[in-house]
């Protein structure tokens, strides 16, 4: 025993030396802010512009885009770009570049590198893939150049060293909206071929960018250490140094927070309330994803609107975002997560059990076997969330069976075949509105004649969408998306629950730090320029 | 399992000083000592299947013992700490978790019951098999063994999940399915070793059959190490049943299971805040696990020629 | 034994081909495909970049055709590059396999000697206050799910009294010396230790229990021979059969690493990476881990049969 008991004891003496060892390390850097940017939704850290899916908050302190989200992702905010505009047909877009500005190895930046960034993506051959591709692809030509059956991109143009015009195939009037994670490359500085992108370590070995930041250390899986761009056009940043740090789930970014060794994390809403009463600074914001139930109408059970309707009737989703969300969610009337896009007036669906059971009683509502409710989701929060409309559903006389399908879900979603009702989250806001979700043909390749999703077309819908698709005017746009608004709300097409908040917890020693949920991390107005780590 | 393998030696008579011997010092143990440990090895068993009773029982009447279904939610009780109304607290969504733990034990102990009785069955026919006849049947059986072993259970797991039903059967056959290779290769190596000893060498010579070796002469040899095998099977079970409700072949919510609910300790807020949501699980896990293992260990003194009851 | 050991190599590889074309199948057959990993159902993707993410991964031929060219580039040494992160599957592993190697070998050392010595006086002492105090503690240790052994782990050592780092593998303001890393791996090989700690002791506990009441030992005894040497001469070799087939069982997790220590600990493993390849159907980087993995599975249960051999020398093959 008393072997032991020695071994214990000098264990613990090694241990605290080596402790002492690295708190007075700790103690030197006093500009450097060490975060966890790649943590939240948005899944693995991803570190190749042009194939991200997320990771924007990140990949731009090193890149930049012409144009980013504003910092509430209310609007967009000028990056590389000072000034936009469209012809009549919004068919045309200028855009005069910011002038003066260097790539981090002293180069100058010039159209020619707006125009050689599109032309390297969309050569044939090429693999970028992503969020970007979906404005890249409507430029004029880009297609025909993607597939190897023109010479060039016809659609981009340098008109003069500060001035490039994109034409595009349709006119689209929120193009820039398109471009804001569409990061411009050095014509000068790349050196690996369009068919290598997803393959090269160019990107975190010696990645010329024009962001804040640039590259210093990246070790693979755990951090990326970068440093500030003294030539940075909005001044250069006031940190000594910003590393980012790699972790593989939430838990273990909160507790290295907590220990002290990291200042920012992404946090979910009932850890982060936590955290905020703990004395730790919270950024929180809307996290424009509205949760929904989406109905599958090849089953002709959910055709019936009186059917959808109660769902709507039967939960009662104020209490749910009130008591297990914490109040870290809003009921929405519809898909839109903002309020500007509600109609001044609108169906609550207040909580009406006896209601909902009426309606099914006229809708000859019959359940031989229960339905399965499949999700992607699998944290805490939303299993809270799915066990009571669960139970809520069952005490109207609707069994669902709740399933998590993290891993197969997306190969079979977006063919409309393999799921009955889904609950999931769909990101929307102004400036991009997923319509291909409630447009005749928008998925061509899900099953049925229509090519929607749930299997169904909305001939208003598609009246509505095609407005606002070529809406230049902003008031009028709104106004049209209210519309939208009112049909999804009126007919329950899909059974709209709530929008949450999402936080990023940041320790109090952080001063004039930003942190915004915008969609696939932004990127938005963050001025990382700006940030700095109190004495 | 009261039958007595023949003797090595030989030796017809059992001196009751063996036990001594056994024990654990050469010099003779104290009066209070043997008396204490005779009473803690008879009451340990009895503690065992006494405590095991009581766990089965609360299961099966769980209906009638609950005092909420455990399914039902009471939002206006969310969270709650265990009190007078509701014993071991609420959940998130104000389920009691008394219920749910009483109610869970059905799935997790039934799951761990069958699991563990097929891959102790399938373990210890493959391995006495390989392990007693060697030879060709041991290399087949070792080469397969071999194969799954280096299977990933995630991989089988996920793929499984896209075909198999949900249900307890498809629960049971899986996890019974995946954790016998380890009991054979426990059994085959104690067959190997035993069936080269004296005892085992004599019985052969007296034209005792097979059958009769294998199963008087060798197999309360093997008994320890498989009650060690297994209590970890018992609790691995009650562990893998919620990992596999979560891919959708086991159980469906709100139907609750000790590892469905242990589960919710990932989160960090229950973890820290709500420790009544995972700590009746877990005490109701680690017990199980601990009763089983005390009976094992009396089955094992039973089972133990030498030992002077 | 030189033929037996000859003989077992052999039969190894078409016991790996068997191994690779099952669990190929396994992937093919299971839902989804890579390309889900790239989509992020919250985003409204177009139709078009959904079909473009498929297209980068050109997974149109069928299943057997892809198999063999996997399996003609393998037995090159080519393991191709993996889908998710584009490096080579074999720099892949090699990163991992370390930081793995390292963690997990820490642990099963630890725990081996402990669990073994524990063991050995638990038997000794059996039904002993201490027996039943570790007993129930091992169990403990045992039903309880590494999560909440690791937070809680974590909890009192990292943020509590600030002993050890809360997770990494070294300081990402400096370079890493020796010291950085044992700083790093002590908390977490030290949780990892437990559960093989608590394993060990009660397969040694019962196989020890099972030794000293045979007749040689009592033989022994008998002679008079000190307590000493009945016990680690005559007792503990003996009773090392069963512990070493357990042992031989947990070689394996050398390679495979734990998924939850690894996620909490941030250290980045071959278990994570390996979740992280068949959550995204990563199909050339599970391939390429499931060989490493199966060729150590098969070594370590030939290592095991070979350490029966020399433990007991009556353990003859044929």
């Amino acid at each position: 025993m008393s072997g032991q008991k020695k071994l214990w004891w000098s264990l613990l003496a090694i241990a605290l030396i080596l402790s002492f060892s690295t708190a007075t390390v700790s103690a030197q850097g006093g500009g450097t802010l060490i975060g966890g940017f790649d943590v939240g939704p948005g899944g693995l850290p991803q570190t190749v512009p042009w194939v991200q899916t997320a990771g924007n908050t990140w990949l731009s302190k090193i890149w930049s885009p012409l144009v980013s989200y504003n910092e509430d992702v209310s609007g967009l905010a000028p990056q590389l770009a000072v000034a936009w505009e469209a012809n009549e047909d919004n068919t045309v877009w200028t855009f005069t570049l910011r002038e003066g500005v260097v790539w981090h190895d002293g180069e100058p930046f010039t159209a020619e590198d707006v125009k050689f960034t599109f032309d390297f993506v969309l050569s044939p051959g090429s693999t970028f893939s992503g969020p970007p591709q979906a404005a890249a692809l409507t430029i004029l030509g880009a297609q025909a150049y993607n597939a190897g059956e023109a010479a060039e991109l016809a659609g981009v143009r340098v008109v003069d060293d500060l001035t490039v015009e994109f034409e595009l195939e349709a006119p689209n009037p929120r193009f820039p909206f398109k471009l804001v994670d569409s990061y411009i490359l050095p014509a000068h500085a790349v050196n690996f071929a369009p068919a290598e992108i997803a393959t090269t370590d160019w990107w975190f070995t010696n990645p010329v960018g024009t962001g804040p930041f640039m590259h210093e250390e990246f070790v693979r899986d755990q951090f990326w250490a970068v440093v500030p761009n003294p030539n940075y056009w909005n001044g250069a940043p006031k940190l000594d140094r910003l590393i980012n740090r790699y972790f593989e789930d939430e838990t273990a970014a909160i507790l290295a927070l907590e220990a002290g060794e990291i200042q920012f994390t992404y946090a979910s809403g009932d850890v982060a309330l936590q955290l905020g009463e703990k004395g730790y600074a919270l950024h929180q914001g809307p996290s424009g994803v509205t949760n929904y139930f989406i109905f599958n109408y090849r089953n002709p059970v959910f055709q019936d609107v009186r059917v959808r309707q109660a769902f709507l009737y039967a939960i009662d989703r104020q209490a749910i975002a009130e008591v297990i969300l914490g109040g870290t969610a809003q009921v929405v009337p519809c898909l839109g997560a903002f309020p500007n896009m509600w109609p001044a007036e609108y169906n609550e669906y207040a909580y009406n059990p006896d209601l909902a059971r009426q309606l099914l009683a006229e809708a000859g509502w019959q359940q031989t076997e229960p339905i399965e409710l499949v999700t992607y989701y699998s944290s805490q929060f939303h299993m809270d969330a799915m066990a009571a409309q669960q139970q809520y559903l069952a005490d109207v006389g609707i069994d669902v069976v709740p399933r998590v399908d993290a891993d197969g879900y997306n190969a079979y979603f977006y063919t409309g075949e393999g799921w009955q009702i889904s609950y999931r989250g769909l990101g929307n806001n102004p400036g991009n509105y997923p319509f291909q979700f409630y447009e005749t043909g928008g998925y061509p390749n899900a099953v049925g004649d229509t090519g929607t999703l749930m299997g169904q077309s909305f001939p208003e819908l598609d009246a509505l969408i095609a407005a606002a698709r070529q809406e230049a005017d902003p008031d009028r746009y709104t106004q049209l998306l209210q519309e939208i608004c009112a049909f999804q709300n009126e007919n329950a097409i899909e059974a709209y629950m709530w929008t949450a908040l999402r936080y990023g917890v940041a320790s109090t020693d952080l001063v004039d730090f930003y942190w915004f949920p915008a969609p696939g991390g932004g990127p938005y107005e963050d001025h990382p320029e700006l940030w700095a780590v109190a004495e | 399992m009261t039958s007595q393998p023949a003797s090595p030696t030989g030796t017809p008579d059992r001196p009751t000083v063996v036990v001594e011997l056994a024990g654990s010092r050469a010099r003779p143990e104290s009066l209070t000592r043997r008396t204490l440990r005779r009473f803690l090895r008879n009451r340990l068993a009895i503690v065992g299947v006494i405590g095991l009773a009581t766990m089965i029982l609360l299961v099966v009447f769980a209906s009638q013992i609950e005092r909420y279904p455990y399914e039902q939610m009471d939002l206006r009780a969310a969270k709650s700490p265990p009190g007078a109304d509701h014993w071991f607290g609420t959940d998130r969504t104000g389920r009691d978790i008394w219920s749910r733990t009483i109610h869970g034990g059905r799935v997790s102990l039934s799951v761990a019951a069958a699991a563990t009785l097929l891959s102790t069955v399938i373990g210890m026919t493959l391995g006495a098999t390989a392990g007693y006849y060697g030879g060709k049947a041991d290399w087949i059986i070792s080469r397969f063994t071999d194969i799954v072993l280096t299977l990933p259970p995630i991989v089988i797991m996920l793929t499984l999940a896209s075909f198999l039903p949900r249900s307890l059967v498809t629960l049971i056959v899986v996890i019974g399915g995946l954790s016998w290779p380890g009991t054979v290769r426990l059994v085959r190596g104690q067959f190997l070793s035993l069936r080269e000893q004296e005892f085992v060498t004599a019985a052969r010579c007296l034209g005792l059959s097979h059958r009769r070796i294998i199963f008087v002469h060798i197999m309360p040899n093997v008994i320890a190490p498989l009650v060690a095998m297994v209590s970890f099977t018992v609790g691995n079970a009650i562990l893998t049943e919620a990992g596999l409700s979560f891919l959708g072949l086991g159980v469906a919510p709100p139907t609750p299971s000790w590892g469905n609910m242990l589960e919710a300790a990932r989160n960090l807020q229950i973890l820290r805040e709500l420790p009544w949501m995972w700590i009746p699980p877990s005490i109701f896990t680690v017990l199980t696990v601990l009763f089983v293992n005390f009976i094992g260990d009396g089955l094992r003194d039973a089972a133990d020629p030498t030992m002077v009851l | 034994m030189f033929k037996y050991l000859i003989r077992r190599i052999v039969v190894s590889i078409p016991v790996l081909i068997s191994v690779t074309i099952i669990i190929f199948g396994l992937i093919e057959l299971a839902p989804g495909d890579v390309v889900d990993n790239f989509i992020n159902p919250e985003i409204g993707y177009s139709a078009e970049t959904l079909e473009a993410i498929r297209e980068r991964f050109g997974l149109g031929q069928p299943a057997p055709v892809r198999y063999l060219k996997w399996l003609g580039n393998a037995v090159q040494g080519d393991f191709g590059l993996t889908y998710v992160s584009g490096e080579p599957v074999l720099a892949a592993i090699g990163r991992r396999l370390g930081n793995t190697l390292l963690l997990m070998s820490t642990a099963l050392l630890v725990g081996t000697v402990i669990g073994v010595s524990l063991g050995v006086f638990t038997a000794l002492r059996q039904y002993s206050f201490w027996d039943l105090a570790l007993t129930t503690l091992s169990f403990v240790g045992i039903s309880m799910p590494a999560f909440i052994t690791g937070i809680l782990g974590m909890y009192l050592f990292a943020i509590e009294w600030k002993i050890f780092p809360s997770g990494g593998m070294r300081p990402v303001q400096r370079d890493p010396t020796v010291w950085d890393t044992l700083h790093h791996l002590i908390l977490p090989a030290g949780i990892l230790s437990l559960a093989y700690i608590a394993t060990f002791m009660r397969y040694t506990r019962f196989s020890m229990l099972e030794v000293l009441h045979t007749d040689y030992v009592r033989t022994a005894r008998g002679k008079g021979l000190h307590e000493r040497v009945v016990i680690w001469r005559h007792t503990l070799p003996n009773a090392l059969l069963p512990v070493i087939t357990v042992i031989g069982l947990s070689l394996p997790s050398l390679v495979v690493g734990a998924v939850f220590i690894e996620t909490i600990f941030s250290w980045p493993g071959m278990g994570t990476m390996y979740l992280d390849a068949v959550n995204a159907k990563d199909v050339p980087l599970i391939m390429g881990m499931n060989t490493v993995i199966a060729i150590v599975v098969l070594g370590a249960n030939l290592l095991t049969d070979l350490a029966y051999g020399m433990i007991d020398p009556r353990i003859r093959y044929d």
